[in-house]
Formats: C-alpha cells, sequence, structure tokens
C-alpha cells in the first residue's frame, strides 16, 4: 500500500512540476509587460511539431531532437512577441488577453490546416517509457526526469533573477518600467527576455506532454496550458513563487483525486478540481502567495 | 427618463436592421441560405448576450457557450418525446427518461435552471476582478463541458441527442434577437449600466462603490446567462441534433470574435460585428472546403475558418483595439455628428 | 551641453510645457524653479524621452536627441534620478547599484565607482544587502542618486531631490549636492526649495505654467524679489 502512495506521490510531484513550468511562463511574460499569454501553449505545439518533423525526416537521436524542440518553441515565443504582441505593448491588458487569444487560434488551425485533427504517433525511445526501481516500487523515468528538470529549472532561474543584470531588470521591470529604461536597459531586451524565458520553460514541459502522449495534434499545448492558467490563479497571478505553487498544488489535487474518486465518477476530476479551486479563491480571492489590492501598483 | 426613451429608439434602428435580414430571408432566399440565417440569429443573440456581461461590467468572458449549452441540454433532454428517449436517453435519470414536456414547459425549465446556475455561478465568480476573473470563465467552460460529456446517462456524454422537436422558426429566431437588442440596450443606458461602466473604468470608483458593484456585476451576469440560454433553447430546436463540440471553444472563439470585432462597448457593436464576421466566417467556409473556382479545384482546407477569426481579431487588437463600431452606440455617434454639423453651421 | 529650444510637452490635449528654451553649459549648475504643476518634470522627463515632446528640439552636445528612446538617450550620458526617488523596492542597495550600470561595459570602472560612492554615500554601504524598501526617504534619495551616478553620466537631472525629507536630511543631501559639483559634474536641478538650490547654482531658470518666466545668473534670480515673491513665494534678498 504505501508503495502505491510513493508511486502516486511521485505521480503528483511530475505532473504538478509539468504545471508549474507552465504557470511560471506565463507569470514571467504577465510580471514584466501584464500580458495574458493565451497562446504559450500553442508555442508548445509548435515546438512538439517541429521534434515530430525532426523524426519524420529520420533523426532520432533524443540529443538533436529534444533541444530542436525546446529551441523552436523558444523561437515561436519571440516571434509571436514580434509579430502580435509588440504592436500591442502598451495597449489595455483586455485587449493584450485577447490578441493572445486570437493568435491561439490561429496557430492551432494552421496546425490543422497542415497536419490534420487527428494526433499523430510520435515514435518515443524505448527507455522513455521504462522504469527505474526504488526498493520495491517502480517510478516511470519520465516521472523522475519531469520532477527533476522542474526543480532544476526553478533554481537555474531564481540565480538569473538574482545575480544577472537581466535578471534584475526583469524584476525591476515587473513593478516600474520607465525608471528601468532610466537606467538605460533597452524595455525590448527585456521583454524579450522574458519571452525567451517562458518560451524555455514551455519547451521544457513540452518535451515531457510530447512523452506521456506520444503524439502531436493541434490542440496538444492548449489544453495543459488551460490548467496552467487555473494552478497561476490559485497561486496568485502575477506571482512567480505563486505560479510553482500553484501548479504543484494542481498536479497534487489531481492525482489525489484519481486515486480516491471511484471509477464511475473519474470522468468529472477535472470538473471536480476546478469547482474546488474556485471554492478555495472564494475564501482567498488573491489566491495562495497572491498580494491584494494590486491596484495601480505598476506604474 | 428621456435617456431611455433614446436608448429605446437606438435599439429600434438595431432591431430594423434585424427584421430587414430575416425578412429578405423569408422571402428571397433559399433553404440553405435561411439555415445560415437562423444560425445568426442564435449567434447574434449569444453575442449580445456576451455584451451585455463584457461590455458593462469589463471583465472578458469566455465562457458564455456553458450557458447556451446548459439551456440547449435542459431543453432538449426535457421536450424529446419517450418514443426517442427510449432509445437515446434510456437511463436518464430523475425518472426523466419517461417524461415528456410541453414545448412552452420545457423552454421555461430550461431557461429557469440557467438562470439559476448562473446565479450560482455568478455569486463566485463577482469575488474576481480582471484576469483571475477571465479565467474562473475558463474554467467554467471547461467544466460544464467535462460534465456533459461525462453524465452519459443524462445527455449521452460525447454522443449527440438528436430527435428534438423541430419547433424553432426563423420568426421566432428574429423576435428573440431584437428583443435581446432592446433589453441590452436598456440595461446598458440604465442607471446600474451606466454604474457598471463607471466602475469598470476607474478602480478608485469601483471600491469606493464596494458591494453595490459586486452585485451589479452579478446582475449583469446572469442577465447575460439569459441571454445565452435563449439562443441555446432556439439552437436546440432548430437544429434538432446537439452535441457538446456545439458548445465549446469553436462557439466561443466565433462569438467572441464577432464581439470584439463589431466593439465589446457597445449593442451596436454586438450587431455589426455579428453581421461582418458572419459573412467573412461562411465565405471562408466555402473556400475551407475546397471549391472550383472559375474551373480552378481549391483545395480542401480544414482550419481555415478558425485561422480567419484568430487573424481578424489580432489585427482589430492591433489596428481598432475598440472595434469597428468603437466605445459609443451608432445612434449616439450620428447624433454627436448631427449636433456638430448644427453647431458648425451656426458658426459659419 | 543640453540645449532645449522652444520645448512643447502635451499629454493629448493637456499642455504640460509651452515653448521653453534653456541651456546648461558643461561643468554647470543650473537651477529649474517653479510653482507646484509648473511644468518642471514634464520638462526634464522629455529630456530623457519619458515624456513626449510635441514640439521643439533637444540637443545634447550638438546631436538631436529629441524623441529617441530613453534607453538610448541615458546611453549618451545624461540621465535623471526621479521625482519620488523610484528606487527598485524590492531589489537590495546593491542590486540597485548594479542595474545603474547596467548599461556600461567596462567592469573595471563599474566596480572602481561602485567603490567611489559607497565612499561618498557610507550609509549605502551599511545597507547594501538590505531591500531598498527598508531604507528610510532620505537613504532612498541617496541610493536614487548613486544609481543614477553609476551609469557615469555627463550630466546628471535631478527632480526634486528634497520633496517629503526633513529639514536635516535635506542638508545631507545638499552638502551632497555641493560635494558633486566640486567634482565638477554638469547638474540640472529640479526645486521648490528655491534658497538651497540658488545656493549651489551657478545660473537658474522660472517656469510658472509651463512657459519660462525668468532665465538668468543665479545671483541676479535671488536680487530680484519680485520673481523670487510671485513666483516662489519667498522674499528676495
Amino acid at each position: 500500500m504505501s508503495d502505491y502512495i510513493l508511486q502516486q506521490a511521485f505521480n503528483a510531484l511530475s505532473v504538478g512540476g509539468e504545471y508549474a513550468l507552465l504557470a511560471l511562463g506565463l507569470a514571467i511574460v504577465f510580471s514584466v509587460m501584464n500580458l495574458v499569454n493565451f497562446a504559450h501553449g500553442d508555442m508548445i505545439t509548435v515546438g512538439g511539431y517541429a521534434m515530430f518533423l525532426l523524426l519524420m525526416f529520420g533523426v532520432r537521436d533524443p540529443l538533436l531532437v529534444l533541444p530542436f524542440g525546446v529551441l523552436m518553441t523558444v523561437a515561436a515565443a519571440l516571434l509571436l512577441e514580434r509579430i502580435a504582441f509588440k504592436p500591442v505593448r502598451n495597449a489595455s491588458p483586455t485587449t493584450g488577453m485577447l490578441t493572445a487569444f486570437g493568435a491561439s487560434i490561429v496557430i492551432q488551425n494552421i496546425a490543422l490546416i497542415f497536419g490534420g485533427s487527428r494526433p499523430k504517433a510520435v515514435p518515443t525511445a524505448d527507455w522513455i517509457a521504462s522504469s527505474i526501481s526504488l526498493g520495491s516500487v517502480q517510478i516511470p523515468i519520465v516521472q523522475v526526469l519531469e520532477t527533476g528538470v522542474t526543480i532544476a529549472a526553478i533554481i537555474g532561474l531564481v540565480a538569473l533573477l538574482r545575480y544577472t543584470t537581466v535578471g534584475l531588470a526583469m524584476r525591476a521591470a515587473a513593478k516600474d518600467v520607465p525608471t528601468v529604461r532610466l537606467m538605460g536597459i533597452k524595455a525590448d531586451r527585456v521583454i524579450l527576455t522574458a519571452f525567451a524565458i517562458s518560451g524555455f520553460l514551455a519547451g521544457l514541459a513540452g518535451i515531457f506532454i510530447l512523452a506521456r502522449r506520444g503524439a502531436v495534434d493541434p490542440f496538444m499545448g492548449f489544453a495543459p496550458v488551460l490548467k496552467a492558467f487555473v494552478a497561476a490563479v490559485l497561486g496568485g497571478f502575477g506571482s512567480l513563487p505563486g505560479a510553482v505553487v500553484g501548479g504543484f498544488a494542481l498536479g497534487i489535487a489531481e492525482v489525489t483525486l484519481q486515486v480516491v474518486l471511484p471509477q464511475e465518477i473519474a470522468g468529472f476530476r477535472d470538473a471536480i478540481v476546478f469547482f474546488l479551486i474556485g471554492v478555495v479563491l472564494v475564501f482567498r480571492p488573491q489566491g495562495i502567495l497572491g498580494e491584494r489590492p494590486d491596484f495601480g501598483e505598476k506604474s | 427618463m428621456s435617456n431611455l426613451v433614446q436608448s429605446a429608439k437606438g435599439a429600434l434602428l438595431l432591431g430594423a436592421i434585424v427584421a430587414l435580414i430575416a425578412v429578405a430571408a423569408t422571402l428571397f432566399a433559399e433553404p440553405f441560405y435561411q439555415r445560415i440565417v437562423f444560425i445568426f440569429m442564435v449567434n447574434l443573440i449569444a453575442v449580445i448576450g456576451l455584451q451585455v456581461f463584457m461590455g458593462n461590467a469589463g471583465i472578458t468572458n469566455y465562457g458564455h457557450i456553458a450557458f447556451m449549452g446548459i439551456a440547449a441540454y435542459t431543453v432538449a433532454i426535457l421536450v424529446t418525446p419517450i418514443a426517442i428517449k427510449k432509445t437515446a436517453l434510456a437511463n436518464a435519470p430523475f425518472g426523466l427518461a419517461g417524461m415528456e414536456f410541453g414545448i412552452w414547459t420545457s423552454v421555461a425549465i430550461a431557461l429557469l435552471v440557467t438562470v439559476v446556475i448562473a446565479f450560482l455561478v455568478g455569486s463566485m465568480l463577482v469575488r474576481q476582478t480582471g484576469t483571475p476573473a477571465s479565467i474562473a470563465t475558463l474554467a467554467l467552460l471547461v467544466i460544464v463541458h467535462v460534465v456533459i460529456m461525462n453524465w452519459v446517462d443524462l445527455t449521452r456524454g460525447p454522443r449527440a441527442i438528436y430527435g428534438v422537436p423541430v419547433k424553432a422558426t426563423l420568426g421566432w429566431a428574429a423576435f428573440c434577437a431584437i428583443a435581446a437588442i432592446f433589453v441590452a440596450r436598456l440595461f446598458r443606458d440604465s442607471r446600474w449600466g451606466l454604474q457598471l461602466r463607471a466602475a469598470s473604468e476607474n478602480i478608485a470608483a469601483a471600491s469606493a462603490m464596494g458591494v453595490r458593484i459586486k452585485r451589479l456585476r452579478l446582475a449583469a451576469w446572469v442577465l447575460s446567462a439569459a441571454l445565452l440560454g435563449v439562443a441555446g433553447v432556439l439552437f436546440s430546436l432548430f437544429v434538432g441534433t446537439i452535441s457538446p463540440r456545439s458548445f465549446y471553444f469553436d462557439l466561443t472563439f466565433l462569438t467572441l470574435a464577432m464581439l470584439v470585432v463589431g466593439g465589446v462597448y457597445s449593442v451596436s457593436g454586438a450587431v455589426i460585428g455579428s453581421v461582418v464576421m458572419t459573412v467573412g466566417f461562411e465565405i471562408t467556409r466555402y473556400l475551407e472546403n475546397g471549391p472550383s473556382l472559375a474551373g480552378i479545384k481549391l483545395p480542401e482546407m480544414f482550419g481555415l475558418t478558425g485561422v480567419f477569426l484568430g487573424v481578424t481579431i489580432v489585427l482589430c487588437m492591433i489596428l481598432r483595439p475598440h472595434g469597428l463600431v468603437g466605445g459609443d452606440e451608432i445612434d449616439e455617434i450620428w447624433r454627436r455628428r448631427s449636433q456638430d454639423r448644427a453647431a458648425g453651421g451656426d458658426v459659419s | 551641453m543640453l540645449q532645449l529650444e522652444n520645448v512643447h510637452v502635451s499629454y493629448g490635449p493637456i499642455k504640460a510645457v509651452r515653448g521653453v528654451s534653456l541651456e546648461v553649459k558643461g561643468g554647470e549648475i543650473v537651477a529649474l524653479l517653479g510653482p507646484n504643476g509648473a511644468g518642471k518634470t514634464s520638462l526634464v522627463s522629455s529630456v530623457v524621452g519619458l515624456a513626449p515632446t510635441s514640439a521643439g528640439k533637444i540637443r545634447l552636445d550638438g546631436a538631436d536627441i529629441t524623441g529617441e528612446p530613453t534607453e538610448r538617450i541615458v546611453t549618451r550620458g545624461i540621465t535623471l534620478t526621479p521625482e519620488g526617488r523610484r528606487v527598485f523596492a524590492d531589489l537590495t542597495v546593491g542590486e540597485n547599484l548594479q542595474l545603474g550600470a547596467a548599461c556600461r561595459k567596462d567592469r573595471d570602472g563599474v566596480a572602481e565607482d561602485l567603490e567611489t560612492y559607497l565612499e561618498l554615500f557610507p550609509i549605502l554601504r551599511k545597507r547594501y544587502a538590505a531591500r531598498a524598501r527598508m531604507l528610510s526617504g532620505g537613504e532612498q534619495q541617496m541610493l536614487a542618486i548613486a544609481r543614477s551616478l553609476m551609469s557615469r553620466p555627463k550630466m546628471l537631472m535631478l527632480d526634486e531631490p528634497s520633496l517629503g525629507l526633513a529639514p536635516r536630511v535635506v542638508d545631507q543631501i545638499f552638502e551632497l549636492l555641493h560635494g558633486l559639483r566640486s567634482k565638477g559634474l554638469t547638474m540640472l536641478l529640479v526645486e521648490q526649495n528655491a534658497n538651497e538650490a540658488l545656493d549651489l547654482a551657478d545660473s537658474a531658470y522660472v517656469i510658472a505654467s509651463g512657459s519660462l518666466v525668468f532665465g538668468g545668473k543665479a545671483a541676479d534670480l535671488k536680487a530680484s524679489g519680485e520673481v523670487m515673491e510671485m513666483y516662489l513665494g519667498l522674499e528676495g534678498h
């Protein structure tokens, strides 16, 4: 029994880690430029199709395929910033959010036109599906890697935000963009860095999403990011620690329900999780780590 | 008071456009196009419903279609004949498998269920503002979809409910659309609407109004849901077959695009956006199916309509973030223009 | 060094500055005085591109910088210590200073300057690892000035450095500015505190309702009782 619990705990950590990576990417972009990036998940889709294409061309070496997927996710993020978000940079948050929403629809449907709506299987290496033994417990290697990568990414992000000038500038820009520019720092560079980081985190999460699903389809990124949004709100929207906490909380809640719900109503899991989060937010509208009210704090 | 007379006049103008479209379609159009016009009316009601909340409360809503789905399913489950239920919904709970309701009873119950659910959800939702509120509406859409997909005994799950009696006519749809225009316009220009809009533009005013603003937001939310309920009922009773897919992201995208392109802050925007986007959408859908144009067979491109919607939203946000109509109703714009002209005439 | 020719600043329909011309020569300290809402902040903000210049020309060392983005203007060697200090509250004192030098490539020079200013502002050395929000108003002002200096500017503009500070602290700030003057730094000082500012400045301008009402030697302004009284609410000497 305790083996089972340990297995599920690892499962929760890896699922939560995926949400945390995605929610962090959303929070970074939001904190720097107040943009709710609905197209965040579609960058993952771009990365997923990029990996799929590379595999189709016969490139099987994961050391080539995986970095290429991450790279293309980052490229998609940067390209999207240039094409869609830069023109609305000084507009209202609603305008930015709807722009992102529109961009998201465009990417999904371009994937639909060229790839069709059916999932396309991606050949994964055998070792991805294997498990490692921890005493008497079998843990899928994907989960171990995902948890590890998430923790490493969070540590790396903290280091970047603390010890590099551009990281400091990003933290400063979250509160006061004009003064950051007075330091001679290009606002553009800070924003592009934020997008690059969010794309990188999305790319990492994308690899694991692909590994779990074993297929690409036009909505592969949209659906998980929907949950990441909810995780970010649960943690406190715009807060980076909140994104991590919200992500893991959502992962744990999902896996717990999966374990305890009777078979007949297991299908309702997502509805129940979202509803429970709604109840939490009734009592704590700012989320777990959110500040309230943050009206007009940003100038 | 004269304010409300003015907005009724404005609604009359918009209503006349809708009536004209309905009459023209009835007299001249082939059934294929009549069907398009009917769906246009349904979407128009949905877009007006969306406008009532988004335009007044200033919160982007992604969950409106959930209420359309709730109403559509409720009316379908109630009104479908027992004979069809025996095969389609044999295990329906609450004894619904053995019951069959009249059309008006079914419609009334469906709208009541929608409004009650909207009230309960809204009471939770109005505690949030801005982006978190928008994400909560998105979560609502997902929750309702998941429930419809999984409550197989009641909804047939992912499979369609068929055999819903086709009772709705184009006339009814047009009537409801015109009524929706009046309701939305009068709400917008009422004291409540004005207060809500003032609060959504000014955070200081909003917090000064405190509890009251939450109540107003809830009122707009419930009214919005009621209009979406009407749209759902009409859809169900016209198409005769409904499935969960009909009430998910595709329709959310379409109706949101209609409103955003026309202009969120006015009922005129909702109407004009619906007309413009319906025309654009139908043209793209024609192209999507790979027609032959001038002897050249175009390839099938499923997804083209989506690209069209997305590109239109992005371009609109970049070039005209307040939509084609802008912040004011068209009658307000005309009145101001003619006043300006009169004033200009006096000076010269 | 800095020349403004007939500069207008408007925010939509609101005109904050209506045609101001002034000059700051290298090595000089110029005071920009005037009542609240006269347009002083708008004027210095327009110099660094943070407020929109609707008409007129701004030149730095002869080069036209009108309408250039803020970050490029700052790298040309002019910077502003903004009104209300605007230190990065969640960052430490050290991180604030590091950001001040963000546009510089000369690592050795930055380290050298850091040492210089920590010497000049001992309180910043003492509170180097503290978050800026923990500092007092006067300490934050010193941090803001030091942060501006870290970009090694040719010219520094200060917007109301004494605003909201206790008289004793104001004296400290002005003492410090006297110290910077002796190092030959060119400065444009926006102040409400006219007497202190005029003691420091070589020349002075007075603006009211967006227009220039006086321009000349600081000593002359001090002697002109009328201007001092009318616009600055002070008795002339």
